[in-house]
C-alpha cells in the first residue's frame, strides 16, 4: 500500500502531465478558430504542423514533467526504512538518462534519415555488413561502389553515435550520484530541501556539473569529434548520391553552384581591389610622357612663333613640324583615354556595386 | 539522523497547484502578446555594401564625442542586443554619455556569400565601415568597439590597421582561445573542419544554437522554461522572456570559408 507521500507525489506527476496536455489543446483549438473557414486538408496540415511545433516547445517542460514522474516512481519503489536520496539515485541512475532528451540528434539528422538511399539500408540491417565488402564488376562497378562507401558511412555514423549516447548516458549516470553527494551534504537542520522546485533546481545542478566534468575530458573531445566527423562523411556521400541523381535529370548541383560562387568571390576580391599595380604604373608612366610632350610642344610652338609671324603661315609649320611629335601625344592621349576610362568603369562598377 | 529531503506533502501539493494555475494563466497572457518589439533608438543605415548595413544612431541630443564610435558585432549573432529595448540599451547609455555611435549589422549570409573569408570580412566590410566614418567626420582614425566574435575581428583590424584605430575596446571578446574553460574550443579540436565546411557550405543557425545549447543542455533546454511559467501570468516579464528568446535563435547562417578559417585559426591553431 503506498504512503501518503507516494500518493502526493503520484497525484502531482498526473496534474503537471494534464496541465500540459489541456495547455497543448487549448492551444491547438485556438489555431483551429483561426483556421476554421479554410479548407479543411489546409486546416489539418495546419494544426498537424502547429502540434508538431508545439511538442517542440514543450519539451523542456515535458522534461519537468518526466522528472516528477521520476521522483514518482523513486518513491514509490522505495522499501520502508530505505533513505529517500538513494530510492532517487537508483531511479535515476537507470533507464533514460536526462541528456537523451536534452540532445536530441544533431540538427539535419531528421533529413537524412528520410533519404532513400538510407532508409533502402536501413531495411536490411542483416544483410548489409556482407554486401559492403563484396566485390563490384562490370558497367555499374563504380555505382555500386559508391552505394558501399555510403552503406559504410552509414555503419561508422551508427556506431560513433552509439558512443558518443553511451557517454551521455555516463553522464547521467554521474549526475545521480552527484545528486547523491548533494543530498548528503544537506542532512543536516537549516540546509534541508523543503519544495520540489529545491529538489528539481538540486537536480539540475547535479545534472550540469557532472556534465560539465565530462564534456571537458579528453575522451569525449575525441568522441565527440568522431560522432560530427562520422555524420558529415554520410553526408558528403549522400550529397554525392544525389548530385548523381540531380545531374540525371538535367538539374543544376551544389557543386557547380559552389564553383560559380567562389569564381564571382574571386573576381570581386580582384575588383574591390581596384586596378592592379602594373596597370597603375603604366598610366602614370604615359600620363608623365604626355605631359612632357604637351610641355614640348609648348616650348617648340613658342620658339617657332616670332612676333611679326603671321598667324596662319607658323601654324601650319608648327603644325607641320611637330607631326612627328603629336602623333605619338595623340597615340598616347588616346591610349591614356581608353585606359583611364576602362579603369575609372571599373571604379565606378565596384562604387555602384559596394553602394547597392 | 534527519533526511536531507524535507518536503511537506500538502505543500508540494500547492506547488504542483500552482504550477497548474501559472500554465493556464499563461495561455491567455500569450494571447495578449504580440510580435516583441526590438531595436528602440532611431537610426539610419549612412553605409551599405551587399548585406551589410551600416546604421548611425540618432539620440535624443547632439553628440558631444568629436571621435565616432564603431560597434563591430559577431557573425554568430543578430547586433540588435546592443539595443534590445529601453531599459536593456548599451547604445542609449552611450548616447547618454555623448558618444556619436555607429554599428555594423552584417545581415543574414545565404549561399552567394558561401566564399567570404575574414579577409572579405576585416579588410573589406569591416574597413569600408572604417573608411566611410573617416571620411563622414573627417577624422584619420575612429574609436571602435568589438563585441563577442566581433571583438576578435577588431583586434585583427586594428592591427593590421593601427593609423585608423584611435581607441579600442573589446567586451566578452577570447583572446586566448586554449584556456582551460573553453568547452567550445575543446570540442573543436578534434574535429574535421575542412570536410565540415565542404559538405555544409554555409554553416546552419539551428547547428551551431545546437552546440550552444549542449554547453549547459539541463540548464538550456529544460530548467528555463520550467523558469518560464513562473513568469507565465506576468506579460512584461513575458515579453522580456520572448524578446532574449527570439534574439537566442534568431541567428544567422555562417559563410562557410570564415568558419573554417576561424575554427583553424582561433579554436585550433590559438593564432592570436
Amino acid at each position: 500500500m503506498k504512503t501518503q507521500d507516494e500518493n502526493v507525489f503520484d497525484t502531482m506527476q498526473a496534474h503537471t502531465k494534464q496541465s500540459l496536455e489541456a495547455w497543448k489543446s487549448l492551444w491547438l483549438q485556438s489555431l483551429g478558430g483561426l483556421s476554421a473557414g479554410a479548407i479543411p486538408s489546409a486546416s489539418a496540415q495546419l494544426n498537424e504542423s502547429a502540434a508538431t511545433q508545439l511538442e517542440r516547445s514543450l519539451d523542456g517542460l515535458k522534461g519537468y514533467c518526466q522528472w516528477l514522474e521520476s521522483v514518482s516512481t523513486a518513491s514509490a519503489a522505495q522499501p520502508a526504512g530505505l533513505p529517500w536520496r538513494d530510492a532517487m539515485s537508483k531511479v535515476f541512475a537507470g533507464g533514460a538518462h536526462p541528456f537523451a532528451q536534452a540532445f536530441g540528434e544533431l540538427p539535419g539528422m531528421d533529413a537524412l534519415a528520410s533519404m532513400p538511399w538510407l532508409q533502402g539500408m536501413q531495411a536490411m540491417p542483416n544483410a548489409m555488413p556482407d554486401w559492403l565488402n563484396m566485390p563490384a564488376f562490370g558497367l555499374h562497378r563504380e555505382h555500386q561502389e559508391q552505394a558501399q562507401a555510403l552503406g559504410k558511412a552509414w555503419v561508422e555514423y551508427q556506431e560513433r553515435s552509439a558512443s558518443y549516447k553511451s557517454l551521455l548516458a555516463r553522464a547521467g549516470a554521474q549526475a545521480a550520484e552527484r545528486l547523491q553527494d548533494m543530498l548528503a551534504e544537506r542532512d543536516e537542520p537549516g540546509r534541508q530541501v523543503e519544495s520540489l522546485r529545491a529538489l528539481y533546481d538540486l537536480w539540475i545542478d547535479a545534472a550540469e556539473e557532472a556534465w560539465a566534468e565530462i564534456a571537458m575530458s579528453d575522451e569525449y573531445r575525441s568522441v565527440y569529434a568522431a560522432m560530427v566527423n562520422a555524420q558529415t562523411r554520410l553526408r558528403a556521400k549522400i550529397q554525392k548520391q544525389t548530385e548523381q541523381s540531380a545531374m540525371q535529370m538535367g538539374m543544376p548541383t551544389r557543386s557547380e553552384v559552389n564553383s560559380l560562387g567562389e569564381r564571382l568571390q574571386s573576381l570581386r576580391r580582384k575588383l574591390n581591389a581596384g586596378p592592379d599595380d602594373t596597370l597603375a604604373a603604366e598610366v602614370a608612366e604615359l600620363r608623365a610622357e604626355v605631359a612632357a610632350l604637351r610641355k614640348a610642344q609648348r616650348r617648340d610652338e613658342g620658339r617657332a612663333q616670332p612676333a611679326t609671324t603671321p598667324r596662319k603661315a607658323p601654324v601650319k609649320k608648327a603644325a607641320s613640324g611637330n607631326s612627328v611629335a603629336k602623333k605619338p601625344v595623340r597615340a598616347a592621349a588616346k591610349k591614356s583615354a581608353s585606359k583611364t576610362a576602362k579603369s575609372g568603369a571599373k571604379k565606378s562598377a565596384s562604387r555602384t556595386r559596394k553602394t547597392s | 539522523m534527519f533526511s536531507a529531503l524535507r518536503i511537506d506533502p500538502l505543500k508540494a501539493m500547492q506547488e504542483v497547484a500552482t504550477f497548474r494555475q501559472k500554465l493556464a494563466a499563461g495561455l491567455d497572457s500569450l494571447g495578449t502578446i504580440s510580435d516583441v518589439q526590438f531595436g528602440v533608438t532611431p537610426k539610419e543605415v549612412v553605409y551599405s555594401e551587399d548585406k551589410l548595413r551600416l546604421y548611425h544612431f540618432v539620440g535624443e541630443r547632439k553628440p558631444t564625442a568629436k571621435v565616432p564610435l564603431l560597434i563591430c558585432y559577431a557573425l554568430v549573432n543578430t547586433p540588435y542586443m546592443v539595443d534590445l529595448q529601453a531599459n536593456r540599451s548599451m547604445v542609449k547609455n552611450l548616447l547618454a554619455q555623448g558618444e556619436d555611435v555607429y554599428l555594423i549589422d552584417w545581415g543574414y549570409p545565404d549561399g552567394a556569400d558561401r566564399w567570404l573569408t575574414m579577409d572579405d570580412y576585416i579588410n573589406g566590410y569591416l574597413d569600408h565601415c572604417v573608411d566611410a566614418l573617416r571620411r563622414r567626420h573627417d577624422v584619420d582614425a575612429i574609436n571602435l568597439l568589438g563585441i563577442c566574435q566581433g571583438g576578435t575581428f577588431s583586434l585583427c583590424y586594428s592591427a593590421l590597421h593601427p593609423h585608423k584605430i584611435r581607441n579600442l575596446v573589446t567586451m566578452v571578446t577570447p583572446g586566448d582561445f586554449h584556456t582551460p574553460d573553453n568547452m567550445l574550443s575543446h570540442w573543436t579540436r578534434e574535429l574535421d573542419v575542412d570536410l565540415f565546411v565542404d559538405t555544409l557550405g554555409n554553416i546552419p543557425a539551428d547547428l551551431m544554437n545546437w552546440c550552444y545549447l549542449t554547453l549547459k543542455p539541463m540548464r538550456l533546454n529544460q530548467q528555463k522554461y520550467v523558469g518560464l511559467v513562473d513568469i507565465l501570468d506576468n506579460p512584461p516579464a513575458i515579453e522580456d522572456f520572448l524578446r532574449m528568446e527570439k534574439w537566442i535563435f534568431d541567428s544567422p547562417d555562417q559563410a562557410g570559408e570564415t568558419f573554417r578559417q576561424f575554427i583553424k585559426d582561433f579554436y585550433q591553431g590559438n593564432k592570436f
